[in-house]
């Protein structure tokens, strides 16, 4: 695949190890929110970790693709214990480079990177939608019945990825300051 | 190296200059190394060992791969800017491989480094050995034999778990992963570092046989004692330079140093700090450590030594609470409860537990922040700072320095909160001789000045002769006192 | 993830389709009768497949977990069916994952490089899933740590950003250099080429008669009235 080519070995492994450590900040707040059938409210948990570690993904790796890559590796995880979430997080990770890169081009600029990790876990909402109709037997009018709190949900979500990923702009500096990153 | 051994690494008046950099660390290196022997590669933190296994391997950041290696992208930002400079050549068998990437050398080149731990990534220890067969097309049949020969030199067993190997199995089981690759050219750095003296002698009777055998082995190495009398010479670097090159026979100079310290010895009986009574601990149905019993006083020193797996370390957490005994109690004088409570802030306060991995206690954006960040004054941090010798990377950040500084600083940082008990798990690794010397002067004086008692586990046998006033021995079945109050 | 692994595991891209539809189907019928006949038609089928271990496992937690949800779901909508279907839900979940969570990494990485799957996939996958427990392990130690260091564990985000994250982050990035590192100085290329797998993983006959088992599950839960 000519996307997969411009990617090193190095970069693979850092967006992979990265993946791992994702996954762990989900074992964390995971449980906490697991019983929680409200809409979005796992999206909202995962929101600021997703917008942290995908701008340090992108910080380091700048390249298309390396969002996408990150949580594929992190759904190869999440695969073993629920497909569901393997799929949110890859189209929501696509969507969010496609929007990214049909503005910026590139990631080059910081905004970029901070937008395309700012609104990865806004956009796992609709996915999250269809499957919390197929978990919960709900139409989506159920769904949505309570708009205000649904609406709510979405603001938290946007809210903690994008404070996520200013985090992420921090850390990226401090890896900078540390000699870890160019 | 005789006229008549062939050449397996050539370095030809090699300089290497890291990004942004005014100096450089190596200058007009000059070194061969030929099939048949078995090289050490010596010299202090900083003289430029690890570069020039890095050069050789084909790692170091290179002008011309690391702006290949973006594909021709016009990008925008100065790669070049980031990537090193260099002069000079390397060959391997005779052919210039200074603009080759590190996995084409890997064609010619077994290479083992640092940190086993971070290398495995199958759980498997044949999975893991066949890795590198794979990657270079190997037969299977091939893969099968040569795991088989590796597995019997360095005592593993194909079918065991990585994830439960000790750190010398590991050390070998990285090893035995470039050997499966069947490269005659072996290049190790700092293999010797978390190994005990049994693991080491194994590694390195395994590594003297080969160069017997007619492979070219390179190992730098900071515990030359160990490794010296298996090599057939030693290469020093000194400020980025081949200064010296010896046969290996006549090394005394650490003995002398371990004598002269051991003179030092004094016992000096003051208050109780702290009683351990009847500490014993099981962990998965295994008995890590039964019956030990000691008491810490107020200034006393005390070493920990053992060999790998022998329970040195989950000692020293159970003393500092950061593991629960499963059976046994710790009376620390400043809060006298007996039942084991998980321990708080306050009572690292009192206990400062340095972590064998300093990277995990490192959090603040400049050298001295981090030590200003428990100190209890600036004037104390600045004190400790000048202690420990890191005056002149006070800017710098912690995450910036070599693994031998962070730990040092780690050590300060811990140091400078003043604890009445300093526990130090493997403080010596990846110290120099002279940085390693420097270290146990410092932790006497602190010791002296404070009142501060220290307790530290090694197997590094170069602190064997540390001024201790007590020595606790881990056996596999027992545990032996020196100087203290029972034999468990 | 160790204690989890099955001696016979059944071909990957297999088990993973399998757990993908039957986690489709199950949502989809989850308000007929026939889902909770293929719950138990998907516990019988790991039992007859050397499942049974992981099975006992994962029912450890997912039925009190289930049970759980089934009750909260009961308290707010007061309909026992209702809440009957919701255990049911979660159940599923918990059983499509026991394939997944049993198959060993390189297993699953040799047969996707058996088809031809890009190496960079199958080396993120590995890698991901390998340093996942890795990661768990150093997590423990920072927290550890940040307690040594006189940090005390909090929800504040400024001590989480400095005592937390930082070293975590510095840690991520010190270990992918030295495993790329090791990964090249072992051979490995990103350009398809030369490369053996040392033990190919294949379909077998024993694969094939999981899969028409699987495929009578779907139809008779689909067909069921």
């Amino acid at each position: 695949m000519k996307l997969l080519q411009k990617f090193t070995v190095r970069d693979i492994v850092f967006l992979a190890v990265l993946a791992a450590a994702l996954t762990v900040t989900g074992v964390i707040t995971m449980p906490l929110v697991m019983t929680i059938t409200l809409f979005g409210v796992r999206n909202a948990a995962a929101a600021i970790f997703y917008g942290t570690f995908g701008t340090i993904a992108l910080m380091k790796v700048r390249k298309p693709g390396a969002l996408l890559l990150t949580f594929v590796f992190n759904g190869a995880i999440l695969l073993m214990m629920s497909p569901v979430m393997f799929l949110n997080n890859f189209l929501g990770s696509l969507m969010a480079e496609i929007i990214a890169l049909a503005i910026f081009k590139n990631y080059e600029n910081e905004k970029a990177i901070f937008l395309a990790a700012g609104i990865l876990a806004p956009l796992t909402l609709p996915t999250s939608v269809f499957f919390a109709m197929l978990l919960n037997g709900q139409t989506a009018l159920q769904i949505v019945e309570r708009p205000l709190l649904s609406a709510l949900i979405c603001i938290l979500t946007a809210a903690l990825s994008f404070a996520g990923a200013a985090i992420g702009l921090k850390i990226a500096r401090e890896l900078r300051m540390a000699g870890k990153l160019k | 190296m005789s006229p008549e051994m062939n050449a397996a690494i050539e370095v030809h008046h090699y300089t290497f200059r890291y990004p942004c950099s005014g100096n450089d660390v190596l200058r007009d290196c000059q070194f061969t190394l030929a099939y048949g022997e078995f090289v050490l590669l010596a010299g202090d933190s900083g003289s430029g060992k690890s570069t020039l296994i890095r050069a050789i391997i084909g790692s170091l950041p290179d002008t011309v791969r690391e702006a290949g290696l973006e594909l021709g992208e016009k990008t925008g930002r100065q790669t070049d800017e980031q990537a090193g400079e260099r002069w000079g050549r390397i060959l391997i068998d005779g052919r210039d491989v200074t603009e080759q990437t590190v996995s084409a050398r890997a064609r010619f080149i077994g290479s083992v480094l640092q940190d086993a731990d971070s290398q495995i990534i199958h759980t498997k220890v044949e999975d893991e050995i066949a890795f590198g067969g794979e990657n270079l097309g190997m037969d299977t049949s091939r893969i099968e034999e040569h795991i088989s020969r590796v597995c019997a030199l360095l005592e593993l067993e194909c079918a065991w778990n990585t994830s439960t190997l000790s750190g010398g199995q590991k050390q070998r089981l990285i090893t035995a992963a470039a050997l499966v690759m069947d490269r005659k050219i072996l290049i190790l750095d700092e293999p010797l570092a978390n190994l005990d003296r049994a693991g080491a002698a194994l590694l390195l009777h395994t590594l003297a046989q080969l160069a017997k055998d007619g492979y070219a082995v390179l190992m730098a190495e900071h515990r030359i004692d160990v490794a010296a009398p298996f090599a057939n010479r030693i290469v020093r670097l000194e400020e980025g330079r081949v200064c010296a090159e010896e046969d290996s026979s006549g090394r005394t100079q650490f003995d002398a140093t371990m004598e002269t310290m051991s003179t030092q010895k004094t016992l000096r009986p003051m208050a109780p700090l702290l009683s351990a009574r009847g500490l014993s601990l099981q962990l998965g149905g295994r008995e890590i450590f039964r019956d030990v019993s000691m008491q810490v006083d107020r200034g006393e020193r005390i070493v920990i030594v053992g060999e790998n797996g022998s329970g040195k370390t989950m000692l020293l957490r159970t003393l500092a609470r950061l593991q629960k005994p499963t059976r046994g109690e710790i009376v620390f004088s400043r809060s006298p409860q007996r039942q084991y409570r998980k321990p708080s802030p306050a009572w690292f306060r009192g206990v400062g537990y340095v972590f064998q991995n300093p990277n995990v206690q490192l959090f603040m954006p400049s050298v001295f922040e981090e030590i200003a960040y428990g100190a209890k004054s600036t004037d104390a941090a600045r004190h400790y700072m000048e202690l420990f010798g890191l005056k002149h990377l006070s800017e710098r950040h912690p995450h910036s320095l070599s693994e031998g500084q962070k730990r040092l600083l780690t050590i300060a940082a811990i140091a400078a909160q003043e604890p009445e008990i300093l526990l130090l798990d493997e403080p010596t690794v990846g110290q120099d001789h002279m940085a390693l010397k420097q270290l146990m002067v410092v932790l006497g004086e602190i010791s002296k000045e404070r009142g501060m008692a220290i307790i530290m586990v090694t197997h590094d046998r170069r602190c064997a002769g540390y001024p201790a006033d007590q020595i606790v021995r881990m056996q596999s079945d027992s545990v032996i006192t020196e100087n203290g109050v029972h034999s468990g | 993830m160790d204690r989890f692994v099955v001696s016979r595991p059944i071909y990957p891209p297999l088990s993973i389709l399998f757990s993908f539809v039957m986690l489709l189907l199950g949502l989809l019928i989850s308000k007929r009768e026939s889902f909770f006949f293929l719950l138990i038609a998907m516990a019988l089928l790991y039992l007859c497949f050397g499942y049974g271990r992981i099975l006992g496992k994962c029912l450890l937690v997912f039925v009190p977990l289930s049970l759980l949800v089934g009750f909260l779901s009961y308290l707010i909508a007061r309909q026992e069916i209702a809440a009957l279907q919701m255990t049911g839900r979660i159940l599923l979940l918990g059983l499509c994952a026991v394939p997944t969570l049993s198959m060993p990494p390189s297993i699953l990485t040799r047969s996707l490089a058996g088809l031809h799957c890009p190496r960079a996939i199958t080396l993120g996958m590995l890698v991901a899933i390998r340093f996942f427990p890795i990661l768990i392990a150093e997590t423990k130690q920072i927290l550890e740590a940040m307690r040594t260091r006189g940090v005390r564990v909090t929800m504040n985000p400024l001590v989480l950003y400095r005592a937390f994250l930082i070293p975590l982050t510095m840690r991520i990035v010190g270990i992918s250099e030295i495993l790329s590192l090791s990964i090249e100085t072992r051979g490995f290329d990103l350009r398809e080429g030369e490369q053996t797998i040392f033990r190919p993983v294949h379909f077998t006959s024993r694969d094939g008669i999981f899969c028409a088992l699987m495929i009578a599950c779907i139809v008779g839960a689909v067909v069921w009235k």
